[in-house]
C-alpha cells in the first residue's frame, strides 16, 4: 500500500488502514461516463479503488464540457471511455481501469456487471436503469443509484441488505415499471446545471466508499433528493413492493429474453448522456 | 382532515408550487384521485406517494397534519 498517497484516509480513526486496505481490493463498475460518472470516476480513482470498469459507447461533445468535468476541448470526438481512462490512471497509476465501449444491453449486461463487487448507476436513460437494476438483482449486487434533472437529484443504494430488518429495496420497489410520458424529460430538452451532476456523482461515490469500507450509514433502502436551488435534502424510506415483484426478470433466462426496449420505449432517442 | 403535500422535480411544473394543502382526506388512495382532479396533467407523469418520508406500497389511513411528499421518477445522468 502507499501510504502517502492514502494517509488522509488512514488517518480517519473510523476508516483507518483497515478501510483503505477494502478499497484497494474492490471492484467497482460505473456505468455512463457522464455528468454522474465523470466526479464518480475521478474520486473512485483517487480514493484507491482496486479495480474500475466504465461502461459509456458514447464520444465527448461540446455539449458535455459544461459538466462533465473529466473532458476537454481537445477530447471532443474522442470515446469517452477512452479519455476517461487516462485521465483516471493519471491521478492513480495504481487502479487498474476495465474499459467497456459498448451499451449495456441485456445480451451483455450480465457478463459485464458479474465482474465487479458492486455497480454505480450514472447512465442516462430508464432503458439503461431499469436494465441494469434488475441485472443486479438477478446477480445480487450492491447497486448505487443516482439520477438528476435540471436542479434536483436523487441517490440511493438499492439491493443491499439492512442486517437489522433484513429488507433489501430495489429501483422497481419505488418505480414498478417505467412510464414513457417521463422518457420526454431529458436533460437535453430540459437542461441541468453543470454543478449538479457533480454533486449526486461525487454523493454515489461517498457511497460506494462507505458500503465497501464499511464506514458510516449508506442510504440503503432510502432514496435521498436533493434540491440545489434551496439546499433541500428530503429522506425517503423504501419498502418492497410485493405486488410487482413478479413481472419483471428474476433469473437470467429470463433477463435474456426480456426486450428492455420496448419495455422503456422511448419516445425519442436521447443521444446525449447528461 | 388536513394534510401538507410537497411536490417535487418536474411535477412542481404541473402544481405551480412546491407545496400545498389538501383538505377532506381520511385515505391515501384517495389523494391520487383528488390531485388528478385538481392538476389532469400530472396523470403523464410517473411519481411516487410517500407518507411522512415512507413510500407508500398500500394504502393507509390519514391523519392531521401528515405530510405527503410526491417523488417523481428522473432518468438524466
Amino acid at each position: 500500500m502507499d501510504y502517502k498517497r492514502y494517509s488522509r484516509h488512514i488517518s480517519l480513526k473510523e476508516f483507518g488502514k483497515r478501510g483503505q486496505e477494502a478499497l484497494l481490493k474492490a471492484k467497482v463498475l460505473v456505468v455512463g461516463a457522464g455528468g454522474l460518472g465523470c466526479p464518480a470516476l475521478q474520486y473512485l480513482a483517487a480514493a484507491g479503488i482496486g479495480c474500475i470498469g466504465i461502461v459509456d459507447d458514447d464520444v465527448v461533445d461540446m455539449s458535455n464540457l459544461q459538466r462533465q468535468i473529466l473532458y476537454g476541448a481537445e477530447d471532443v470526438g474522442l470515446a469517452k471511455v477512452e479519455v476517461a481512462a487516462k485521465k483516471i490512471k493519471q491521478i492513480n497509476p495504481e487502479v487498474q481501469v476495465d474499459v467497456y465501449r459498448l451499451r449495456l444491453n441485456n445480451q451483455n449486461a450480465l457478463s459485464v456487471i458479474q465482474k465487479y463487487d458492486l455497480v454505480l448507476d450514472g447512465s442516462d436513460n430508464f432503458e439503461t436503469r431499469y436494465m441494469v437494476n434488475d441485472a443486479c438483482v438477478i446477480l445480487n449486487k450492491v447497486m448505487v443509484f443516482g439520477s438528476v434533472l435540471r436542479f434536483e437529484g436523487q441517490v440511493a443504494v438499492f439491493n443491499k441488505m439492512d442486517e437489522t430488518s433484513g429488507i433489501k429495496t430495489n429501483y422497481r420497489d419505488l418505480f414498478a415499471e417505467p412510464n414513457q410520458q417521463s422518457n420526454f424529460l431529458s436533460c437535453e430538452e430540459n437542461g441541468v446545471l453543470g454543478v449538479l451532476p457533480g454533486i449526486i456523482g461525487t454523493m454515489q461515490a461517498a457511497e460506494v466508499i462507505k458500503i465497501i469500507s464499511g464506514v458510516g450509514k449508506p442510504l440503503i433502502n432510502k432514496i435521498l433528493h436533493f434540491n440545489l436551488l434551496n439546499n433541500g435534502f428530503y429522506e425517503f424510506e423504501l419498502s418492497p413492493d410485493l405486488q410487482n415483484f413478479k413481472k419483471y426478470p428474476t433469473d437470467e433466462q429470463a433477463f435474456l429474453n426480456f426486450n428492455y426496449t420496448t419495455h422503456c420505449d422511448h419516445p425519442k432517442k436521447v443521444s446525449d448522456s447528461i | 382532515m388536513k394534510v401538507r403535500v410537497l411536490v417535487f422535480g418536474q411535477l412542481k411544473d404541473i402544481i405551480e408550487s412546491d407545496e400545498l394543502w389538501l383538505e377532506g382526506l381520511a385515505h391515501s388512495d384517495d389523494v391520487l384521485p383528488l390531485l388528478q382532479a385538481q392538476f389532469p396533467g400530472i396523470k403523464n407523469l410517473q411519481f411516487k406517494i410517500a407518507l411522512n418520508k415512507k413510500m407508500i406500497q398500500q394504502g393507509v389511513s390519514l391523519h392531521e397534519d401528515d405530510v405527503i411528499a410526491l417523488l417523481p421518477a428522473f432518468s438524466g445522468g
